[in-house]
């Protein structure tokens, strides 16, 4: 069999998709079984719902709600160094800044 | 064209022809055409999500405004009742996301992903009900004690530290058993379904969405819809796997699948010829980033305040420069591609910034996988790592702001992330997805910093030729402004909802056009591209890339820093600088 190129081919697949197979089946569910923390956070991802996968903000769940939470308190609290601070400018002169100095002195 | 360090690099004239013959720009109009149709289909119900928000503010408004002492039980009844005004619920809005739906959730009966009969959907539903009656009875009991605790601290006129404390913490933990039982809740709704006819007809549609096009292009129709079948089929196989129960523990998501089937396929029996006119990496990916565009709101950077800004947004630039030139200068990593796709994908947020900064940069698809894999990897240990870290060594009152802030700063995917603050607690949960979505918004900056460094710097160095205005807008990638005139636009639209009435903006931009329109389908084209770099990806090749172990080397410096820096900043900000906005969380 081994002689035969496309034999070869389709081996190699079936064996692959074999380990991914043990992985989510075998490996997976036994490391969640015996090692704590990953049954842990198994069983939080399960309770809610949480795509852990995703890649981008609020593709999970708890990236909205967080965002409403936090300026939603912020604005009850009304607190005056919460906003359009000065210091919150600064922050983000501050991101331009440090890529204009990359930009003349580490990217040359 | 002319080559470069075997780099391929467009040299020539601006012609107005390019604007419907090349990918970057087709890239363009099919995002704004999915934008657009958004709000054709969920502008015109503003009127009902204003009615929805008003309603709330006037039953829990009165009762809300009490004290801004504590967030009482209004305030998280009146936040819960505007959280109701989603526009992508309106009939059209439910049948676009049951059209565009990927496949289920499932566990051991692969059918599951796809189809569900009556029968057994009631049978989950029966079995997931006990569970959500005993968790339904603990809200209740939660509920009473925060009542009590808030009447108390009403009683002494919400001056009290001590007992407002005590009604706060009460509240909250009223809170943890309302979301638990909502997502129990959830799970009793089980409902039949059969995602098979939808499927095939999502595919028909994305066919023609790109198919057309393709034609100016020069590939024919026909050649392309028979190898975009193969594609597709690959891409629905990924989403099924991604969704596979112990896959989601793990987070091993979509583009991790969606590379590894295609490379599976292209190593071992080959990529079919057929399907090669189908195999196009780059238009999927830059018409998913141009939809990304729309998700890159700047009003959000305000939401967790300065200390925030300065976690998200001086951090991460200063990250990706200082591991850029140690990839340059220290480790002397060859491609310069490569170096810049690792910087972003391991300082900003993982496979979103890889695939934003790759196009940008124009990096070959090896040095993206690689990138990619390298990011994946250290996701899902960093995802159990951390937590279990901060949990084990952080004083307890800070394992939520401080812990979550770190977390969300370093760990690369969205999902990782929010799956790792979970495990601490609601509000690192909050803490760390906001942080994160406030990198995530950086994606722009960074993307159109990358482009202009390759396009005026790295280029001109590699064809030796100096560049005037007009070769530069040649070269500079089109989608690139697309990402940028998308993001600008939706961000005008979301401020000016939200000047019309507070929280009108997430309702119908978060949760309508953007949840609703643009999400459902960008999904879709990042897996149709990452399953195309399988496709085209040759293990030797990705191997050359790997000489010496130097991406793994710059990973490793680049996110250590991160995490030294990060930690750093978050306990400055968070608690040296802004501890009175912090203990507001």
């Amino acid at each position: 069999m081994m002689d035969n190129p496309k034999a070869k081919a389709w081996g190699q697949l079936i064996f692959y998709s074999f380990l991914i197979w043990v992985f989510g089946w075998v490996v997976g569910p036994y490391m969640e079984k015996n090692i704590s923390i990953y049954g842990q956070i198994a069983q939080i991802v399960e309770e809610r719902d949480i795509d852990s996968g995703a890649y981008m903000y609020g593709d999970s769940a708890g990236s909205y709600d967080g965002e409403y939470y936090l300026a939603d308190s912020f604005k009850h609290s009304k607190r005056d160094d919460y906003g359009m601070t000065k210091g919150f400018v600064g922050g983000l002169i501050s991101c331009f800044l440090i890529l204009g100095f990359g930009w003349l002195f580490i990217l040359e | 064209m002319e080559e470069g360090n075997g780099i391929v690099v467009d040299q020539g004239r601006w012609e107005w022809s390019q604007m419907w013959k090349k990918e970057d720009w087709w890239a363009i109009w099919i995002g704004f055409f999915i934008l657009i149709a958004a709000m054709f289909v969920y502008f015109p119900h503003s009127g009902e999500m204003k009615e929805i928000i008003n309603k709330a503010m006037v039953k829990y408004g009165q009762d809300d405004r009490r004290t801004s002492a504590i967030k009482t039980i209004a305030w998280y009844k009146m936040s819960d009742a505007k959280k109701k005004a989603e526009v992508r619920k309106i009939p059209a809005g439910k049948w676009l996301t049951s059209f565009a739906a990927k496949p289920h959730g499932w566990k051991d009966n692969p059918m599951d992903a796809f189809f569900m009969g009556k029968e057994k959907a009631d049978a989950k539903a029966a079995s997931a009900r006990g569970r959500y009656l005993k968790k339904k009875i603990v809200e209740e009991i939660s509920f009473a004690v925060a009542f009590g605790a808030e009447k108390i601290a009403q009683t002494a006129g919400f001056t009290n530290a001590a007992l407002n404390l005590s009604a706060s913490t009460a509240i909250d933990k009223w809170r943890d058993a309302k979301l638990a039982a909502a997502a129990a809740k959830k799970k009793t709704q089980v409902k039949p379904y059969n995602r098979i006819g939808k499927l095939i007809g999502l595919g028909v549609f994305f066919c023609v969405l790109f198919g057309i096009p393709i034609t100016t292009m020069g590939v024919p129709f026909r050649q392309f819809a028979l190898g975009f079948v193969f594609v597709y089929v690959v891409a629905v196989v990924a989403w099924f796997f991604s969704y596979q129960v112990t896959m989601k523990h793990y987070g091993v998501g979509y583009a991790a699948w969606a590379i590894l089937l295609g490379m599976l396929i292209s190593n071992t029996v080959g990529t079919p010829k057929w399907a090669m006119p189908a195999v196009q990496t780059e238009y999927y990916i830059k018409t998913g980033l141009v939809l990304l565009g729309a998700k890159i709101l700047f009003e959000k950077i305000i939401t967790i305040g300065t200390a925030g800004i300065f976690v998200a947004w001086v951090v991460t630039p200063t990250v990706w420069l200082v591991t850029y030139w140690f990839g340059q200068k220290i480790i002397n990593i060859p491609s310069k591609r490569l170096n810049a796709v690792i910087c972003s994908d391991m300082s900003v947020c993982g496979v979103s910034a890889a695939i934003a900064a790759a196009s940008a940069c124009r990096a070959k698809k090896e040095e993206l996988t690689l990138a990619v894999g390298l990011s994946l990897v250290f996701t899902a240990i960093m995802m159990i790592v951390m937590p279990a870290f901060i949990k084990g060594t952080f004083p307890l009152d800070k394992q939520m702001v401080l812990g979550g802030a770190w977390m969300g700063g370093t760990i690369d995917a969205s999902g990782a992330v929010a799956a790792a603050g979970a495990f601490l607690g609601e509000k690192a949960l909050y803490v760390a997805a906001t942080i994160k979505m406030i990198q995530n918004i950086l994606i722009g900056v960074i993307a159109f910093f990358v482009a202009l460094y390759f396009t005026t710097r790295v280029e001109v160095e590699e064809t030796g030729a100096k560049v005037g205005l007009g070769e530069i807008w040649f070269r500079f990638p089109k989608f690139v402004i697309g990402f940028m005139a998308a993001s600008i636009v939706f961000s005008l639209i979301y401020s000016w909802f939200n000047l019309q009435l507070d929280g009108l903006g997430r309702a119908m931009i978060d949760k309508g056009a953007i949840k609703g329109g643009s999400d459902l389908f960008r999904g879709w084209f990042f897996t149709l591209s990452f399953v195309s770099i399988g496709l085209a990806t040759n293990f030797r090749e990705l191997k050359e890339h790997f000489k010496g172990g130097k991406p793994l080397i710059l990973y490793l410096f680049g996110q250590s820093f991160n995490l030294i820096l990060t930690l750093i900043m978050a306990y400055i900000m968070f608690y040296v600088v802004f501890p009175g906005l912090t203990a507001t969380i």
